[in-house]
C-alpha cells in the first residue's frame, strides 16, 4: 500500500485517526502501532519478523546498557579509592562498548544477510569465473522487508544515543517497535532520532484539526509531484536507460536531467506525504530536502538533498572517525613534522569522508553503482576541498565574493553538472552500462529536440508541458521556501483567507484526478526510495 | 469559538465541492457520456464496446477475466445457436468488477444466460490470495464504478489528439488471435484433495453475482477456461466446492481437454495461458453442444 494510493488517504489513514483518537491518550501509540502492522502486512506478515528481530535487539541493548550504567554508578559511589574508581569506570566502559558493538553488528548482519547476500554471492562467483571455476553459488534472491535500510540506521541510532547518553533507553519494547516501524517513515523515511520523535510519537496528543488539514493538504502536494509529474517522466527515464546503445550523448544528458527531476519529485513527494500524514497526528517530523537545487556546492547540495541520511552519517559516522585514534595520530604526526595546514585538513577530511561516502553508497543498495555514486561524491567534495583556495584566489583577482549573484548562479549551474552527472551512475542497471553513458556523454553529441527524437522516449510533447508546469509550480513554492527560511508552506497556508485554502486544495485534487498517472493502463510506479 | 466554526463550515463546503468536482468529472469522463469512436482503456475495451450495441440485442454474456476474451468465438456461437453471445472480458478483472461490469450491461441488455469464466474467483496467485490484497481490489472496483472518473480519467488524453484509444470491437467480444506458442510441460491436473483458498470478500461479491442472476432470471454457468498455465486441480477443487454448495452448473473444460481435443502444441498462443483461435474454436464447438445438456436455457 503506497501512501499515494486511494485506498490509503480514505479509508487506511482516516481509520488510524479515528482509531488514534478513540483511545485514552496513554494508549494511543498502541494505535499507531497496530496500523504500523497492519501497513506492514500489506508486504506479507511474514517478514515482520525482521523488523520484530531489529527491534528487540534495540530494546534489549538499550536496557543492558542502562543496567550497566546504574551498575558502574552504584559501583563507583561505593568505592572510595579514586585508582579504583578508575578501574571501575574503565571496565564498564569496556562492557558497554562490548554491547553496543554487539548490537550494532547483530543489526548488521541482519540487514546484510537480506540485502546484500546476493551481491557477495554474485562477485565470488564472478571472481570464481575468472580464476576458471564453473561452480557457481546459487542466489538466494530474498525479498527485501519493507523498510529494513531505515529502520537499521534508526534502530543503530538509537542504541548509540543510549551509549552516549544523549537518551535514556526506553522500557516499554511495545514503544520501542512503535518508534522502528511508524507506518508513515518506514518505507522511504525520513530517518528520524528517538530524541526528535520520542515526545510527539507516545505523549498521545490529541488529532487537532488545523494539523489534519495542512497535513492532508501537503499529502495531496507529494501526491501531485508523484503522479502528475514523476510518474510522467518515467518512461522516457526507462527508455533512456534501457536503450543505452541507441542514444547519443545530448540523449544521455538527457536522460541525466530527466532522471534528477524524476527523482526529486519522487522521493520529495513521498516524503511530503510522510511528514503531512505524521502531522495529522500530530507528530513532528523532520524536513529530509532544503531546495536542494539551489546548493551552491555539493557538500550543501548534500545538507539540502536527503538531509536525515546526510545528519545520520554525520553523527554515527563522520565524528566517530574525526575523533577516532587514527586521526588523532595523524594530527599528531603532521604537527610534529609541521606539514602544511591546508594539506593536513585535506588527509584528515579524506579518512572521515571515505567511510561516510562508502556507506552512503551501500546502503542505497548492494550494487557496484552506488558504491561508485558514493565514491563519486566523495572524490568530487575532496576536490571541492582541494581547490577551495585556489578558487578563494581566483575570486579575489577578479575582485568579487561568492555571494556574487554571477557567482552563485555560475556556481549552482556548476553544481547542477555535478549531481546529473552523478544521477547517471545511481539509475543505470551496471557498471558496463555506466561506462558506456559516460563515454557517449562526453564523445558523442547528437540531435534530441531538432528532430524530434524527444518525442520518440515514450512521452509525448503534452507530457513534457504538464509536467513542465507543474514543475513550475514546485518551483514556485521551493523559492518561497528559501526566502521564508524555517517557514513551512503547509503551516502558513492555514494563515491564508479560506478561500486560498479551497482553491489550493481543488486545484491539486482535480490536477491529480485528471492528470495523474493511475489507474487502467497504468503500471503502478514504485516509489524509488521503497526499493532501497 | 468562532474561529472553530468558520473552519467547520469551511471543511464542510470544500468536501461538498470536492464531492461535486468529483461527480461533475464522473459524469463527463463516463464511457456512455463520452461517446468517443474508440475504447479509452485496452482493459475496457469490451466493455466499451457492448455499451455501443443496440439495446435488448444480446442474450448470451460471458464474463471474467482475460481467460474469458479468448473462452468462445461468439459469432459463430450465435450462428449456430441462435444465441446473440458477447464476451466482456477484462484483463486482470476482480470479481468484485465482474459483478458491476454484469449490472451496467443488464441496464442495457435482456441477458437470459451468463457464463463466468472461473479463473478470476479461482485465482490463487500469490499476489492477489490474500484478504488485504482483495481489499485494494474491492476498493478499486467500488470507486471506479461510483466516480468513473477514476477509471476513465486518461479520456481527455483522446479528447486533445494525443492517444489514439484502442479500437472498438465489432465480433460481439471476440478476436481471432493465431499466434502458436506449444505448451510443453506436460500434465498439469494432478489428482489432489487440496483446495485453493478464495479470499472472503471475493466470496461476498460472487455470492452478488450469483443472487444478482437469480433475481434477475438469469442462467448461470461457471467455465475453467483451458489453461495449462494457470489452472490446476486445487482451483478446480475451489470453483467445485463453491458450485455445489450453490447449486450452479460447472465445466471445468481443463478436465475435459480430451474430449475436447485441446492440443497443447497447436491450440494456445502464450505457451498454455490462453487458446488461441483453434482452441476457441474447439471450445466453442464444446460449449454449442454441452450448454443445452447443462443448463435449462429459457
Amino acid at each position: 500500500m503506497y501512501y499515494f494510493s486511494l485506498i490509503f488517504a480514505v479509508l487506511f489513514l482516516p481509520a488510524a485517526l479515528i482509531v488514534y483518537q478513540l483511545l485514552p491518550q496513554k494508549y494511543r501509540y498502541i494505535a499507531l502501532l497496530v496500523f504500523n502492522v497492519i501497513f506492514f502486512s500489506y508486504t506479507g506478515m511474514r517478514r515482520f519478523i525482521y523488523p520484530l528481530l531489529a527491534g528487540g535487539i534495540t530494546f534489549f541493548a538499550g536496557l543492558l546498557l542502562e543496567y550497566l550504567f546504574a551498575k558502574q554508578k552504584e559501583k563507583v559511589k561505593a568505592e572510595e579509592d579514586k585508582e579504583n574508581k578508575k578501574k571501575i569506570k574503565k571496565s564498564y566502559l569496556i562492557k558497554t562498548r562490548t554491547v553496543m558493538i554487539v548490537s550494532i553488528a547483530a543489526l548488521v548482519l541482519l540487514i546484510l544477510h537480506v540485502k546484500y547476500t546476493d551481491f557477495f554471492i554474485e562477485n565470488i562467483n564472478s571472481i570464481a569465473q575468472k580464476m576458471g571455476n564453473d561452480h557457481r553459488i546459487p542466489l538466494k534472491e530474498f525479498v527485501l522487508p519493507l523498510g529494513i535500510s531505515f529502520y537499521t540506521l534508526q534502530s543503530i541510532g538509537y542504541i548509540v544515543d543510549v551509549y552516549w547518553r544523549k537518551i535514556t533507553a526506553e522500557k516499554n519494547f511495545l514503544k520501542v517497535l512503535t518508534y522502528i516501524t511508524f507506518f508513515p517513515t518506514i518505507m522511504e523515511g525520513p530517518i528520524v532520532s528517538f530524541l526528535e520523535v520520542k515526545e510527539d510519537l507516545f505523549s498521545g496528543k490529541g488529532i487537532v484539526f488545523d494539523n489534519v488539514y495542512s497535513g492532508y493538504i501537503r499529502l495531496l502536494y507529494g501526491c501531485m509531484k508523484k503522479l502528475v509529474i514523476a510518474d510522467r517522466l518515467n518512461p522516457a527515464v526507462k527508455y533512456l536507460f534501457t536503450e543505452i546503445g541507441e542514444t547519443n550523448g545530448t540523449e544521455v544528458a538527457c536522460a541525466a536531467v530527466l532522471f534528477t527531476v524524476m527523482e526529486y519529485m519522487d522521493f520529495s513527494g513521498s516524503i511530503d506525504m510522510v511528514i503531512g500524514v505524521a502531522k495529522m497526528f500530530g507528530i513532528k517530523l523532520p524536513e529530509n530536502f532544503k531546495q536542494p537545487f539551489f546548493a551552491k556546492n555539493a557538500t550543501e547540495f548534500w545538507r539540502r538533498w536527503h538531509v536525515t541520511l546526510g545528519v545520520w552519517l554525520k553523527t554515527y559516522i563522520f565524528y566517530p572517525v574525526s575523533m577516532s585514534g587514527l586521526v588523532r595520530k595523524f594530527s599528531k604526526f603532521a604537527k610534529e613534522k609541521k606539514l602544511n595546514n591546508h594539506f593536513k585538513n585535506m588527509v584528515v577530511s579524506a579518512i572521515s569522508l571515505l567511510p561516510v561516502w562508502l556507506i552512503n553508497g551501500l546502503w542505497h543498495g548492494p550494487s557496484w553503482t552506488y558504491i561508485s555514486y558514493g565514491i563519486y561524491y566523495f572524490i568530487v567534495i575532496m576536490l571541492e576541498l582541494i581547490f577551495e583556495p585556489l578558487g578563494d584566489l581566483i575570486l579575489e583577482k577578479l575582485k568579487t565574493t561568492r555571494e556574487n549573484p554571477v557567482v552563485t548562479v555560475i556556481r549552482v549551474l556548476k553544481n547542477w553538472i555535478v549531481i546529473f552527472l552523478g544521477e547517471i551512475v545511481f539509475r543505470v542497471s551496471n557498471m558496463f552500462g555506466a561506462v558506456v553513458m559516460y563515454r557517449k556523454f562526453f564523445t558523442e553529441p547528437g540531435r534530441v529536440f531538432s528532430n524530434g527524437a524527444f518525442l520518440n522516449w515514450g512521452i509525448n510533447g503534452v507530457d513534457y508541458v504538464i509536467a513542465l508546469i507543474f514543475l513550475l509550480v514546485v518551483l514556485a513554492v521551493d523559492i518561497w521556501k528559501e526566502k521564508n527560511k524555517g517557514e513551512l508552506l503547509s503551516d502558513r497556508i492555514m494563515l491564508c483567507p479560506a478561500y486560498l485554502r479551497v482553491a489550493a486544495v481543488l486545484f491539486l485534487a482535480v490536477s491529480i484526478l485528471i492528470l495523474g498517472l493511475y489507474g487502467p493502463g497504468f503500471l503502478e510506479v514504485d516509489l524509488i526510495y521503497a526499493n532501497f | 469559538m468562532e474561529n472553530k466554526k468558520s473552519k467547520y463550515i469551511e471543511i464542510i463546503i470544500l468536501l461538498l465541492l470536492l464531492a461535486a468536482s468529483v461527480c461533475f468529472l464522473s459524469h463527463i469522463f463516463s464511457p456512455e457520456n463520452l461517446n468517443l469512436p474508440v475504447a479509452i482503456n485496452e482493459k475496457d475495451r469490451y466493455y466499451e464496446s457492448i455499451i455501443r450495441e443496440p439495446e435488448n440485442t444480446i442474450d448470451t454474456l460471458i464474463i471474467g477475466n482475460s481467460e474469458a476474451v479468448t473462452l468462445v468465438d461468439t459469432p459463430r456461437f450465435e450462428k449456430e445457436t441462435g444465441r446473440s453471445a458477447y464476451s466482456v472480458g477484462k484483463a486482470g478483472s476482480s470479481v468484485a468488477d465482474a459483478y458491476y461490469t454484469l449490472r451496467d450491461i443488464t441496464k442495457m441488455q435482456d441477458i437470459k444466460l451468463v457464463i463466468l469464466e472461473t479463473d478470476m474467483f479461482a485465482d490463487d496467485n500469490i499476489d492477489y490470495s490474500s484478504n488485504r490484497e482483495e481489499l485494494k481490489r474491492v476498493f478499486t472496483a467500488e470507486t471506479e464504478h461510483l466516480f468513473p472518473v477514476f477509471r476513465y480519467h486518461s479520456a481527455w488524453k483522446i479528447l486533445a489528439g494525443q492517444n489514439e484509444g484502442y479500437p472498438l470491437n465489432s465480433e460481439r467480444g471476440y478476436e481471432e488471435r493465431t499466434d502458436i506458442v506449444p505448451y510443453t510441460g506436460g500434465e498439469y491436473m494432478l489428482p489432489t484433495e487440496e483446495v485453493s483458498y478464495i479470499p472472503k470478500l471475493r466470496v461476498f461479491y460472487m455470492n452478488k453475482i450469483v443472487k444478482f442472476c437469480r433475481k434477475n432470471d438469469i442462467d448461470l454457468l461457471f467455465v475453467s477456461a483451458p489453461s495449462a498455465l494457470l489452472f490446476n486441480t486445487k482451483k478446480h477443487n475451489a470453483v467445485s466446492v463453491y458450485t455445489e454448495e450453490n447449486n450452479i452448473p460447472y465445466l471445468d473444460l481443463n478436465s475435459l481437454n480430451d474430449e475436447i481435443g485441446i492440443d497443447w502444441t497447436t491450440d494456445t498462443m502464450d505457451g498454455g495461458d490462453h487458446v488461441n483461435a483453434n482452441g476457441t474454436e474447439k471450445v466453442t464447438d464444446y460449449l454449442i453442444k454441452c450448454i443445452p445438456e447443462v443448463i435449462s436455457i429459457k
